[in-house]
């Protein structure tokens, strides 16, 4: 075989790799665009221009597993990606090694340096977006921005636009089995918009006690934005392969046994916020959080519910 | 699988997806042209190596310089690349190694040029694994595997030249088993040997495991269920673009951030319907195997398919776990149990729901009756308690009510 029959090996066919044309749009940077799309700078003449994120498996699976690793610890990285309309699409995501304390997180020197040598590398290796944005984790108390994480992300959104927040919850994420993530912009200092009915709209939430008040005085200087998730049709291929792996589990879990604890906290937590909801209605709890958070609850519990009959009929044998 | 297998190793799914999402960006880049050379899609793959079983928890992209003119390896490997990436990756995951490399191929096959590459990663790790990624998933099981292969390193031992390309050859059949890969070594201190022998390291091919961690587990499962395939998700945003291209638009969308919320793509499927049609499918997969085993254990007794015992056994011992539960009454109980707490807890939340729903309605025809009648005397007295709008339910709901009332105080106020 001589060297240009070798060669012909690696030309990837791309009737070989499936693509759809939305997969080709996604998956393919196109600089000029970005710029021009940029250079118009929408975010100036509306501060929630942005509305929805998009972000691909990849940077899903390596933002959880990050944040996951970090146990207790808030742990942080950067997001890659692009801007398409009102929509930011994050397609990549890297660990930074920087560990904070509890809703204190900062990117200091040495990791800046690591994050330019990353982003280096990255580009000589093919990935031409640019940082797109920051996520970190907040293990066990929610997915929203505290008061510094609101500033390092002002500051970000001052000189680095477009740039966008994710938190991730490891905890709940991990207890609830379903993936707690919430992603966020700040408004520009001294933007007053009538804040207080949108956090109770869709600021879904459920803040502990202890941190409820650095909750409810930061809550309305970001917004939330729409988190969708996609994958290419390679790695959906994929997710069929490996779901022929992995349906067992599906099965054989139950989430009233591995959640059943945190059902229970869950409950308390609620019961807590209605007593303080009776006692005084101005304290950051409202009335629809609570039916939100009782609905989830309900419903968590009836989907376990479901499950045990399922299997009930499948093994039951009566 | 092969029989000659030599140990296994454990292929966690973010590296999956990784290979995955790096061949879907180099063809939609080399199929935009944005790519000078022929695009090779290949990374380094990072694990942990103990005695039989290899661990792969992580990759990342190599990068492969074109060498010019075209000689025997037309690619070689960017070395400076090749560590920096390694000892940053090293700084946050300490505890994985480089352990080998992934390149993506239209089959599972060695091939001379895959294997020309190998010899440049072996001489960074002279016991790499080779992953190869097939872009054809095609398998032999009929698409129940996934698709790609693993091969190990083995350490170099002499063998004859003519052995090397005739293996090469071999691989254009389909014959997927027992086909033997030899790399040749290129130490540079081998003692030299005859003229048709070489110092080549074997290839062997492992078995494929599939484990992920927790998290990793709940995130794919997250891509496989919630995630959306590109086509739905970002034309979506394209639309959005093109609606909102105009600065009217914008300023529209500024004013009202409810309708935005009206707007946005509602999921159609609740989480509930979710969750059904995953233990749905999950139920299916377990039919079809159930099927799988009742037409071999019908073959078998038609004659049609080898008698088995070692499969037979497995088959006989899945039906005997087959009731698991049979008129056990500490597992009735059980049951019992978690149906009253499934009732209370759906009881609860209808009535929390309901005693919000009853609260608003008070407030709102307190509002709206004040502001009807004549402004100067409220219609319902606020401060007295059981009036018309002042439902019991709701203020043993909410404690006394009191924060009904301090509303109310507020609506005063108001006016």
């Amino acid at each position: 075989m001589d060297s240009a029959d070798a060669l012909r090996l690696f030309e990837l066919d791309n009737n070989v790799v499936p693509l759809s044309t939305s997969d080709e749009k996604v998956y393919c940077y196109d600089g000029r665009l970005q710029r021009d799309q940029l250079d118009k700078r929408p975010w100036r003449t509306d501060p929630r221009y942005y509305r929805k994120v998009e972000i691909s498996s990849i940077a899903l699976v390596k933002m959880v597993m990050h944040a996951r690793s970090g146990g207790d610890i808030e742990v942080m990285g950067l997001m890659l990606g692009k801007v398409v309309g009102q929509t930011m699409v994050v397609l990549d995501a890297f660990a930074l090694p920087v560990e904070g304390t509890e809703t204190r997180v900062n990117a200091h020197h040495e990791s800046y340096e690591y994050m330019v040598q990353y982003l280096e590398q990255c580009q000589a290796a093919g990935r031409e977006e640019p940082v797109i944005g920051w996520y970190h984790s907040h293990p066990g108390y929610g997915c929203w921005l505290s008061g510094i994480d609101v500033e390092t992300q002002m500051l970000n959104q001052k000189f680095q636009e477009p740039f966008l927040a994710v938190v991730i919850d490891p905890k709940r994420t991990m207890s609830a089995g379903k993936v707690d993530l919430g992603a966020f912009r700040s408004f520009p200092e001294g933007h007053t918009a009538a804040k207080s009915q949108e956090t109770d709209s869709d600021g879904f939430q459920s803040v502990p006690l202890n941190k409820i008040e650095d909750f409810g005085v930061h809550a309305d200087k970001y917004y939330p934005l729409e988190v969708g998730y996609f994958k290419s049709s390679l790695d959906q291929r994929l997710m069929e392969r490996l779901w022929r792996k992995h349906w067992v589990t599906t099965l054989s879990q139950s989430p009233l046994i591995t959640n059943g604890e945190f059902t229970t906290l869950k409950m308390l937590e609620l019961a807590e916020k209605i007593n303080i909801f009776s006692k005084d209605a101005k304290r950051n709890v409202s009335s629809g959080q609570i039916i939100r958070e009782s609905d989830a609850i309900a419903e968590e519990v009836s989907q376990g519910y479901a499950s045990n009959m399922i299997k009930r009929r499948l093994f039951g044998g009566t | 699988m092969t029989p000659r297998t030599s140990g296994t190793v454990v292929v966690h799914p973010l590296v999956l997806l990784n290979i995955s999402e790096h061949t879907t960006r180099t063809a939609a880049q080399s199929k935009a042209g944005s790519l000078a050379n022929a695009p090779l899609v290949c990374g380094a793959l990072l694990g942990r190596q103990l005695e039989n079983q290899a661990e792969v928890f992580l990759s990342f992209e190599l990068k492969f310089n074109a060498r010019d003119g075209a000689g025997a390896a037309p690619y070689e490997l960017d070395d400076r690349h090749f560590l920096t990436r390694t000892d940053q990756m090293k700084q946050i995951f300490p505890e994985d190694e480089f352990i080998g490399w992934y390149v993506v191929a239209s089959s599972t096959q060695v091939t001379p040029a895959i294997a020309a590459l190998h010899q440049q990663i072996m001489r960074a790790l002279p016991t790499a694994l080779l992953l190869v990624f097939d872009t054809a998933f095609e398998t032999s099981d009929g698409g129940a595997s996934l698709p790609l292969a693993v091969y190990d390193t083995l350490p170099p031992t002499r063998v004859e030249r003519a052995k090397l390309q005739l293996n090469f050859g071999a691989d254009c059949g389909d014959s997927t088993a027992a086909v033997d890969y030899y790399v040749e070594s290129t130490s540079d201190d081998a003692i030299p040997l005859e003229v048709d022998t070489v110092w080549a390291s074997h290839l062997v091919p492992l078995r494929i495991a599939i484990d992920s961690g927790e998290a990793e587990r709940v995130a794919i499962e997250h891509v496989a269920n919630v995630a959306r395939p590109t086509t739905m998700a970002i034309m979506q945003g394209e639309e959005t673009a093109g609606g909102a291209g105009s600065s009217t638009k914008v300023a529209e969308g500024q004013e009202s951030g409810q309708e935005s919320g009206q707007n946005a793509p509602v999921e159609l499927t609740s989480r509930m319907a979710t969750f059904l049609s995953s233990q749905r499918n999950a139920v299916d997969m377990l039919h079809r195997d159930i099927t799988v085993l009742k037409a071999y254990v019908g073959e078998v007794i038609s004659g049609a398919a080898p008698f088995d015992p070692q499969i037979m056994q497995l088959v006989h011992r899945v039906l005997c776990n087959r009731p698991v539960v049979q008129n056990d009454e500490t597992f009735d109980l059980v049951m019992m149990q978690e149906e009253t707490n499934f009732h209370m807890t759906a009881y609860l939340a209808n009535i929390t729901t309901t005693a919000s729903v009853v609260r608003n309605l008070a407030q709102r025809s307190n509002a709206a009756l004040s502001a009807a009648r004549n402004k100067h005397q409220p219609y319902v007295n606020v401060n007295r308690e059981g009036g018309m709008y002042d439902g019991g339910g709701i203020s043993s709901m909410f404690g006394g009510g009191g924060g009904r009332q301090g509303r109310h105080r507020g609506f005063g106020h108001f006016r």
